[in-house]
């Protein structure tokens, strides 16, 4: 129990850096968006590949959002047949939810490698930075998406941590909230 | 490949024969008849029916359907796509020695790039590339679509002088990002698709892009002027993955070569008809073509030569050089 | 044939499992991988890089950033107070407020949950004392919302734009006349809603002197979205480089309202790289999606198969809304999009229908199921905002819904009301 704990708390520590990561990446791709428009509209001031290092932030950016927001079940999904079920049915459900979602990390991990192996001798055009650094980020997604789905099973059967009941009203709710409580603050 | 042949829809003419084997081949231009790539494609497919009875037929995906032409590069070195008709302005952003098609005013008239193309010295360093890095095999002459030109809406550029910070939509090359920075324009960041609207409203003053697709694109509707500026040839190279070419018989290879030689000077020929006859659709459309002095302007980016050369090889760029003075010289 | 039942039998298979939208898709394509073995697993992971690595995307975090900054600066206090000097004295005052605050703040943002949060925070509790009935006041707002992704800009639009190859600005102008419309039967039914329940009328009378001490205070906020739209047609911006622009006007005006604050700005980032991993994570493994399809001609053989059954453009526009409600009615609005419309477009490019008029079609239906039971996001927004239920807020909305559809077959039937707009810029 308590080193299920523990781990799910470590878990949140890392996603928590990934959203920090993820903001940098963020903040990458609206500076040089910014700057883009300036290059355009001050004569004399052109920088080139702004375009191209802000396409890749976002990459960056979606996958490591997307690994961390696997963590909370911020991914939303249909709830028809969860709603209707017993609390057992429900356990049996979200169990089978996050096996396939943890197989879809494997063959994440697995074929973005490929992937990346398969882009070896590419380069970008701008900045001739080698592709497989750019597919790398698919791997890293799948990385964080296997971790925290595992995370989320062992809350699930040892401490029966019920973390999809923050079904999509309720992130939904949540993130509302946040919005409020930013705004009264 | 498949094996077997499923019902086209896109009016591609599939041949009668169920044994035949279908390869998928793409292009990024529309299936338009008189579209370079396209034409050339369905050229192809035309030449293998009488050649083979349509033994061997090419799929053809139009319109970027199999992405963009980065991706389709990708696709053909990777086998999940067969073949492929590739600008050569993208492929040199992996094979940079290909950067010298690119550079800006290294030909005078189109015989010296399609003799560059040809010419067997120039091939064997490009060939070998292709095949071992690259996994493919170029399976007919390059394909020519004229002269990049240059169109703009508002502003006419009449000389060097009127090209100072036009706002123009260039392909992400570097070399032709230089090349225009070097003319004294603003090179824009334009994705493909938001073009025609984003030059329509004066997002950006001008596109750089060829007569004949400014006219299967639709470009020309919404330009005022076309300035034949033309720094750099539009070349295309018809790839097949290697994979692909290796598991035919030499039987069924030489029917390939055959056609594809075929369609290639058909489509080069059809090009030069096809120039004349957008250019005189688009001028009754009400666009003004120019033709300015274009000394100053290959003066002005004599440098992006210079800057190019070290990733180009020196050696090469040297060949290349050679090459094109003895054409010259010969004429 | 069997590959598209294959794709998609997974594709339901999975989402009824509520197996999250994007996994469900990223499974059923690496299902149809194998089955069919024409291509390699590792397709999918490299279609979705090359999918987003797309300039028109950045578009989505930079109008969902921009969004939530204007909900953080505070910005939506100074807008209703303007509306409310300008307008408060249409009959149904108050309703009318919510409902024009919905559109301008509608041609801020790009999303519906994010209008419905910043409104929805301040109009309800006025619209109460107003002696607007809970449900009334809940569905009015979360359906002035809709608003929100149907004017421009709109990330439902940029998404489809996007993959479809159809120009966004054409599509964000061809959101303009559908919105009006819908704006106006809101006021419309509000006004009824107001005789029939005998509302007081609002008897405060503003001066001139206050409606333009009004405007110049609100001012900031009024002049966005002339720069956002202005700079896109007048040709000043892309769309993608107006998105930047908004950022840094909103920037500019939460620093100038004394409401930045390192803290605050770094929760708005947070909440937008999440959207984004969300959103985008679904783009991505659509675009391996579509690849598929493509792949397997699966477009172009149900075309053959699905034209001669539907026999004209009519019975297609019908049959394309009546899936759009119920997909909206169930799914969340950019995935329903990504999946359905590679597959109907071509059906109605077949029947001569414009890739414009269906692409802006298809998003005003699919934004509608924003307050359609049982997934209506601007619903559960707009219930926990306000604590009323979400089944009181669906009864309030119920109106507006009909309302909605009522548009979206109009603009289905006569074109023009979509592609009137875009024409006349392009002319
Ligand atoms: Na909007
Ligand atoms: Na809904």
């Amino acid at each position: 129990m308590q080193w299920a704990k523990r781990l799910d708390h470590s878990v949140q520590k890392i996603n928590a850096a990934l959203m920090v990561l993820a903001c940098i990446f963020l903040g990458i791709l609206v500076v040089t968006c910014i700057m883009m428009v300036l290059t355009r509209f001050i004569p004399n001031f052109t920088l080139t590949g702004l375009e191209e290092i802000a396409r890749y932030a976002f990459i960056f950016l979606t996958f490591f959002a997307a690994g961390a927001g696997t963590g909370s079940n911020a991914h939303p999904g249909l709830t028809l047949l969860r709603d209707a079920l017993p609390k057992k049915g429900r356990f049996a459900l979200d169990l089978i939810v996050y096996l396939l979602i943890a197989l879809f990390g494997v063959i994440f991990i697995v074929c973005g490698y490929q992937a990346a192996m398969g882009v070896s001798k590419l380069i970008s055009t701008s900045w001739r930075i080698p592709m497989p650094i750019i597919y790398f980020s698919a791997v890293l997604g799948g990385i964080f998406i296997t971790g925290n789905t595992i995370n989320n099973v062992i809350q699930l059967i040892v401490c029966g941590d019920d973390k999809r009941s923050t079904e999509i009203e309720e992130v939904q709710i949540v993130a509302a909230q946040q919005a409020e409580g930013g705004k009264n603050k | 490949p498949n094996t077997t042949v499923e019902s086209n829809n896109d009016g591609g003419e599939t041949s009668a024969n169920t044994e035949a084997k279908v390869f998928t081949i793409g292009h990024s231009n529309p299936a338009d008849p008189d579209d370079q790539y396209h034409y050339f494609c369905e050229q192809l497919n035309k030449n293998l029916q009488e050649i083979c009875d349509g033994a061997i037929q090419f799929e053809i995906f139009s319109d970027s359907q199999f992405g963009t032409e980065t991706e389709m590069f990708q696709a053909v070195s990777d086998g999940s796509l067969d073949a492929v008709c590739i600008s050569n302005n993208i492929v040199s952003g992996s094979i940079p020695q290909l950067q010298v098609l690119d550079l800006p005013y290294f030909f005078d008239s189109e015989d010296e790039y399609q003799f560059l193309v040809d010419n067997e010295d120039f091939l064997n360093e490009i060939t070998p590339i292709y095949e071992g890095t690259w996994n493919m095999h170029q399976f007919a002459p390059v394909l020519d679509a004229s002269w990049r030109t240059l169109f703009t809406k508002g502003k006419a550029v009449k000389t060097f002088e009127d090209m100072k910070d036009l706002k123009v939509r260039v392909t992400t090359n570097r070399v032709h990002e230089a090349a225009y920075k070097a003319l004294g324009t603003i090179p824009s960041v334009i994705a493909w698709n938001e073009c025609y609207t984003a030059f329509q409203q004066g997002v950006i003053d001008g596109l750089d892009v060829g007569v004949p697709i400014a006219a299967t694109m639709g470009f020309y509707e919404v330009s005022d002027y076309c300035t034949r500026v033309n720094p750099f040839p539009i070349l295309c190279w018809p790839m097949i993955n290697m994979d692909v070419w290796n598991s035919l018989t030499e039987e069924e290879q030489g029917w390939i070569t055959e056609a594809g030689y075929d369609a290639a000077m058909a489509q080069r020929t059809h090009q030069r008809e096809m120039e004349v006859s957008f250019t005189e659709m688009e001028e009754e459309a009400g666009i003004e073509f120019f033709e300015p002095d274009l000394t100053p302007f290959k003066e002005a980016t004599a440098s992006v030569r210079d800057q190019f050369k070290p990733e180009i090889g020196e050696d090469f760029y040297t060949m290349c050089v050679n090459l094109v003075e003895e054409y010259r010289a010969g004429k | 044939m069997t590959s598209a039942l294959i794709l998609f039998g997974l594709l339901f298979l999975l989402l009824a499992l509520c197996v999250p939208v994007g996994y469900a898709i990223g499974l059923a394509c690496c299902g149809l991988a194998l089955f069919t073995g024409t291509c390699d697993l590792s397709m999918i992971p490299a279609k979705m890089i090359t999918g987003n690595d797309s300039f028109i995307f950045l578009a989505v975090p930079m109008f969902t950033f921009a969004g939530y900054l204007m909900e953080a600066g505070n910005i939506t206090e100074r807008l209703v107070d303007w509306v409310n000097k300008v307008f408060g004295r249409l009959p149904g005052s108050m309703g009318a407020v919510a409902i024009i605050t919905c559109a301008i703040f509608a041609a801020l943002t790009g999303s519906g949950a994010a209008t419905t949060a910043a409104v929805g925070a301040i109009m309800f509790p006025l619209m109460i004392k107003a002696q607007y009935s809970k449900d009334a006041s809940a569905g009015i707002i979360a359906s002035g919302a809709v608003l929100g992704p149907v004017i421009p800009p709109s990330i439902p639009m940029i998404i489809y734009g996007s993959a479809m190859g159809v120009s966004i600005s054409d599509m964000f102008l061809g959101g303009v006349i559908p919105g009006v419309l819908m704006a106006g039967s809101f006021l419309l039914y509000n006004t009824w809603y107001a005789i029939k329940h005998q509302l007081p009328r609002s008897t405060t009378k503003y001066s001139l002197y206050d409606i333009l001490k009004a405007t110049w205070h609100s001012l900031g906020v009024l002049m966005l979205p002339v720069i956002i739209l202005g700079g896109i047609y007048s040709g000043l911006f892309t769309p993608t480089e107006a998105a930047a622009v908004a950022i840094a006007y909103t920037t500019a005006l939460m620093i100038a309202y004394g409401r930045f604050t390192f803290k605050r700005y770094l929760q708005v980032m947070k909440r937008t790289a999440s959207t984004t991993g969300v959103i985008m994570l679904i783009v991505a493994l659509s675009n391996a999606f579509s690849f598929l399809l493509t792949k397997e001609r699966i477009p172009s053989k149900l075309t053959s198969a699905v034209v001669p059954m539907l026999g004209n453009a009519y019975i297609y526009l019908a049959v394309v809304i009546i899936i759009f409600l119920i997909a909206g009615a169930l799914m969340d609005t950019a995935p329903a999009l990504l999946i359905l419309a590679p597959i109907l477009v071509p059906i109605g490019v077949e029947f001569g229908l414009s890739e414009l008029h269906l692409g802006v079609l298809m998003c005003i239906v699919m934004i509608c199921g924003l307050i359609t039971p049982p997934f209506g996001l601007n619903l559960f927004t707009i219930s926990s905002t306000s604590g009323v239920s979400f089944e009181q807020a669906t009864k309030g909305a119920a109106p507006m819904i009909i309302c909605c559809v009522i548009i979206c077959i109009l603009c289905a039937y006569i074109p023009g009301l979509i592609t009137f707009l875009p024409s006349l810029v392009g002319g």
